[in-house]
């Protein structure tokens, strides 16, 4: 399964959705796009009666070929064991299908075409602002007992409370590697990653912001040159922002001569980056779904000396979820989706390096002792250590308002400064 | 400025199929030679093949002697006028005929005066300015044949240039290239497939059938003198009456005719050309023939006539007459070789 | 020509056409009103309706900048698909053998997506590409990929459009450009002379019209400038892009701001070719 930069597919198709729902608007009248009111059950009984039959359109980015046979393989059977069929749609970017459900609103469908995404951060609150997203549902699933109540990753999504607005999926944690072939003495913090990068000119870059992972190496410098995740409000604010965002910027203008092609350019997301890293263009690399690094490893699409980074002061984590649109057009079945998805076989599956290797949401004590035992079995990585490796020392995420906001920031002083 | 060319042995053939079986022919400086024959003989191919835009599979083309193997095209001297004008739309009249000046190197003013001059020889000059769209098509083929005289050339190539003109058209063309010969002297090929118009314009016409020359000779030898039977009907001769020939004397339905000297004891055809016969009261003549049909030519008139002889089957005699001929269906009538002796072929 | 039927002609000519045009009029008519509400904010995701020109205004330097950006990429990819595509028809009419290898290969390339392309001349051009890799020269290569002169996206391009030119062209002319040129051979033109004095003149009319639908179609085009331009500077169709798929949905003014200066370019280019292709037909 090699992986090349693969082209992601344009995002014109969300240009064509607002035109041909403009065109929808206005030839309903321009009649105030209300949507009918958003049914509400009672009890799980209540959704499974209402779920028999259904076919629930799962949007996901579709550039992650085991999260593709994942879903497919193991989370659809179950489904449909269950009476309801999964259906994929790949999208090439999350906010394809945000911008799916809020055309769809704006064209006044109340039998929307999008039942469940796999969303979180800036999708999330972006939908929850325009208020898109069904809320309240998630205490109906039975699987939600299996996670920790207290969780704040799960409480809250980038700073946006969860309010029961999505069901947990899976969780991340953002994770540096590096080639140890090249680096006898990797760095151990952010601050020091980035005095490597002057040390060794053109060893090291990053995706451009807007991409996710460029945003998120983005915060990871807001709040190292902050002196610690703990300094910088969560809650976005124009002050918050003029205090820290400058150290930031500065810090990656002036490493910005020392980055691959003196900083004229970056990669354009994680693969562009990974495939300068398998092609030893650069020293260091990194990602947010670091679990992937051993299946990538073994395929040989990234070097064999490729090794995980771990920071003293840790990294950003964060959970991803499966949201239901108020408009779904098959929302129960989406509700029986979500609860399949929370299983502890699911999770344990899904957890597999070789399935997908997303980290579980669940709480591991709350388990059984025979449903723990089942991620007991799986296998150890040489190159990933655990999740509780990974997590230590982890901070949450800073509130979805900060990325946008930073993301024109990088783009203003530092992408056109050269 | 004229130039002599010779075809030595010339082949073409595409795959399989020959187009041209080892043509020979000579033209001398400023005469012009018709290569006359119908569609697919390879006249065509033989002028695209002394005009350089094709290659013969064997043999040579000199010109003035020398081979013009290898030598392309733009570097022969060699004009050749299409059947079709081929005007540059994107030039106008004088600029068309100014072209290979142009390309020669001359500035643009230089060019144009020089193109008036051939302009004014093709009668316009009035024309000079007017986009190529805007001419009718004998226009199109004066323009054309400007153009390439403006070129100078040492041998001028004419591909049924009017065989799409109409018949007063191509009268004036006539009486054009008459004008251009006698003031240019260019050497001139020319191919048709129209005897009269190779009978007007040429000193002399090559038969081309399937790809051979079958006779190359004056106007008046390939009408009267045949070297067979193809080149008689080729040039529109309607007769051969089978025969013998024996001790110079050909004996047929017809009698006893003279045949020119040399020819040799055996069977032979007595070619006799439709205008060389005269239609003559029943009873006189030299031969009794049955009128079998009319056909109208306009002033002329085709009269067909079964001659029956004293043994074998009858044959069918053709006597082209000015005028009304007199004589109706059935009637019999007299027949009488206008000359007193005639020319047998073998084939 | 008689009269008095020319007006019920062209009256029923019209009715005929207006099944066909009027639902292009109609679909163009409304996505671009939709467009112009929403960049003057009058047709907002959230919130209510107020009428602003910030997304106009508010950044004019960068629109101008983007603009500015596109009409180069676009006139220097027009220009090179422009000139290779001619000498591809030329080459294709002179060497009838190998020019048929050269117009199929040409043909194959129209139907590959401008996205493949992209990926394609991506993997060839990189840093780390094919070429590179056969060159063997890692330290002088150039950064073509993603460098300051656009150059892979501009080859990528010129590569794809210069195909879609030269079949243009080899359509228009290839009936009557043969006859034409034996003729020129015969009086004096050289090779070189048959191309640019008689080839190139007749193809001039098939050029100017391809020439403005590669300019139009490479200045509207997304993936291959997204894909193998640098970061920064943005072409027009990479900042509508980015800006429609904003998390922050104020941003999607800008982005049909952005969008609609494209349309705006385009048609003004599309009107200011038809004037001077017609201009130069009077001419003649």
């Amino acid at each position: 399964m090699p992986r090349l930069p693969a082209p992601v597919s344009p995002r014109r198709r969300a240009a064509l959705y607002t035109a041909a729902s403009a065109l929808a608007l206005l030839l309903t009248s321009c009649s105030g796009a209300t949507v009918g009111q958003v049914k509400s059950f009672e009890s799980f009984d209540e959704v499974r009666a209402e779920a028999e039959g259904q076919t629930v359109d799962l949007w996901m980015y579709g550039g992650d070929e085991q999260g593709n046979a994942y879903v497919d393989d193991v989370l659809a059977p179950a489904a449909r064991e269950q009476g309801v069929i999964l259906r994929r749609v790949p999208v090439a970017d999350t906010q394809d299908a945000v911008n799916r459900v809020l055309s769809e609103r704006q064209a006044g469908r109340d039998d929307g075409s999008v039942d469940l995404v796999w969303v979180n951060g800036a999708n999330f609150s972006t939908g929850r602002q325009a208020e898109v997203w069904r809320c309240g549902w998630t205490d109906l699933l039975p699987n939600m007992e299996y996670t920790d109540r207290e969780d704040p990753l799960i409480l809250s999504d980038f700073g946006t409370p969860v309010d029961g607005c999505e069901a947990p999926w899976h969780k991340a944690q953002f994770t540096f590697f590096y080639d140890s072939e090249a680096i006898a003495d990797p760095p151990t913090s952010l601050a020091g990653i980035l005095e490597w990068a002057t040390a060794n000119p053109g060893r090291f870059t990053y995706p451009a912001p807007p991409d996710f992972t460029g945003s998120v190496f983005l915060r990871e410098v807001l709040l190292s040159a902050a002196g610690g995740a703990d300094q910088v409000p969560l809650e976005y604010s124009e002050e918050a922002f003029d205090e820290h965002a400058p150290a930031a910027l500065q810090a990656l203008s002036e490493v910005a001569p020392s980055l691959w092609r003196e900083g004229s350019t970056y990669p354009r997301d994680e693969q562009a980056l990974n495939t300068l890293f398998a092609n030893d263009e650069v020293d260091i690399a990194m990602t947010y779904g670091p679990a992937t690094l051993t299946d990538l490893v073994a395929a040989g699409a990234l070097p064999e000396s490729t090794k995980v980074l771990t920071l003293d002061e840790g990294t950003v984590g964060n959970a991803s979820f499966l949201a239901i649109p108020a408009n779904a057009a098959d929302a129960a079945g989406a509700m029986i989706v979500a609860n399949i998805a929370l299983s502890p076989e699911q999770q344990a599956a899904k957890a597999d390096p070789a399935i997908w290797g997303q980290f579980a949401v669940l709480d591991t004590e709350l388990l059984t002792p025979a449903q723990q035992d089942q991620f007991e079995l799986l296998p150890e990585s040489p190159i990933v250590p655990d999740y509780a490796e990974l997590s230590r020392n982890a901070h949450g995420e800073l509130a979805a308002d900060w990325v946008p906001a930073l993301s024109e920031a990088w783009r203003q002083d530092v992408a056109s400064d050269r | 400025m004229s130039s002599s060319l010779e075809f030595i042995g010339t082949s073409r053939s595409f795959g399989e199929a020959t187009v041209l079986h080892e043509v020979s022919l000579i033209v001398e400086p400023s005469r012009c030679v018709a290569l006359l024959g119908g569609s697919g003989s390879g006249k065509s191919t033989l002028l695209r093949i002394a005009a350089g835009l094709d290659d013969p599979s064997s043999g040579q083309v000199l010109v003035d002697g020398g081979d013009l193997d290898g030598v392309p095209s733009e570097k022969r001297g060699i004009a050749l006028v299409f059947q079709k004008p081929l005007i540059f739309p994107h030039l106008n009249v004088v600029d068309n005929v100014a072209f290979s000046a142009r390309m020669a190197g001359q500035s643009r003013q230089a060019a144009r005066r020089h193109a008036m001059a051939y302009l004014e020889l093709v009668h316009l000059a009035d024309f000079a300015g007017r986009s190529a769209g805007r001419l009718s098509g004998g226009q199109e083929q004066r323009v054309a044949l400007a153009r390439a005289l403006a070129r100078n050339p040492r041998i001028l190539l004419l591909d049924e240039p009017f065989s799409s003109l109409d018949s007063r058209l191509r009268e004036n063309m006539y009486s054009l290239v008459e004008d251009i010969r006698s003031e240019l002297a260019p050497t001139i090929v020319l191919v048709t497939h129209d005897r009269r118009e190779a009978s007007i314009l040429a000193d002399s016409i090559a038969v081309l059938d399937d790809g051979r020359i079958l006779q190359h000779g004056p106007v008046a030898q390939l009408h009267y003198q045949p070297a067979t039977l193809a080149v008689n009907r080729i040039l529109g001769g309607l007769n051969a009456i089978s025969g013998q020939v024996d001790g110079g004397i050909h004996h047929s339905v017809l009698g006893r005719v003279r045949v020119q000297p040399g020819m040799v004891d055996g069977p032979a055809f007595l070619v006799m050309r439709q205008e060389a016969v005269r239609i003559l009261p029943a009873g006189e003549g030299t031969a009794v023939g049955n009128v079998a049909g009319l056909k109208s030519l306009g002033a002329h008139t085709l009269v067909r006539t079964e001659v029956a002889g004293n043994d074998g089957l009858p044959e069918t005699l053709t006597v082209e007459v000015s005028g009304d001929p007199g004589v109706s269906v059935g009637q019999m009538i007299g027949l009488q070789p206008v000359n007193g002796s005639g020319w047998a072929v073998i084939r | 020509m008689s009269r008095g039927q020319g007006p019920t002609t062209t009256g029923r000519a019209v009715l005929f056409a207006l099944p066909a045009v009027f639902p292009v009029v109609a679909v163009l008519g409304v996505s671009l009103a939709a467009a112009v509400l929403q960049s003057l904010g009058l047709m907002p995701f959230i919130g209510p309706p107020s009428f602003s020109v910030e997304a106009w205004t508010g950044n004019t330097g960068e629109l101008v900048r983007a603009t500015g950006l596109s009409l180069n990429i676009a006139a220097t990819a027009t220009v090179l698909s422009v000139c290779i595509g001619f000498l591809i028809a030329a080459y294709v009419l002179a060497s009838p053998r190998m020019g048929w290898i050269v117009g199929a290969l040409s043909a194959a390339t129209i139907p590959i997506p401008h996205l493949i392309g992209a990926g394609a001349i991506g993997l060839l051009l990189s840093d780390s590409g094919f070429l590179e890799r056969v060159l063997g020269m890692p330290a002088a290569f150039p950064a073509l990929v993603g460098g300051p002169w656009w150059i892979a996206a501009i080859t990528e391009y010129a590569w794809k459009e210069s195909a879609f030119v030269a079949l243009v062209v080899l359509g228009s002319i290839a009936r009557s450009v043969g006859d034409l040129c034996d003729a020129a051979a015969t009086l004096g033109a050289t090779a070189r002379q048959r191309v640019f004095r008689v080839v190139l003149p007749l193809a001039m009319p098939s050029l100017a019209v391809s020439a403005l639908i590669v300019f139009v179609y490479t200045l509207g085009s997304y993936e291959p400038v997204w894909l193998l331009g640098p970061t920064s500077p943005e072409p027009l169709p990479v900042r509508a892009v980015r800006l429609f798929g904003s998390v922050d949905l104020t941003a999607r003014p800008e982005a049909m701001a952005s969008a609609l200066v494209s349309v705006a370019v385009g048609a003004g280019v599309i009107l200011i070719g038809i004037l001077v292709v017609r201009r130069s037909r009077e001419f003649r």
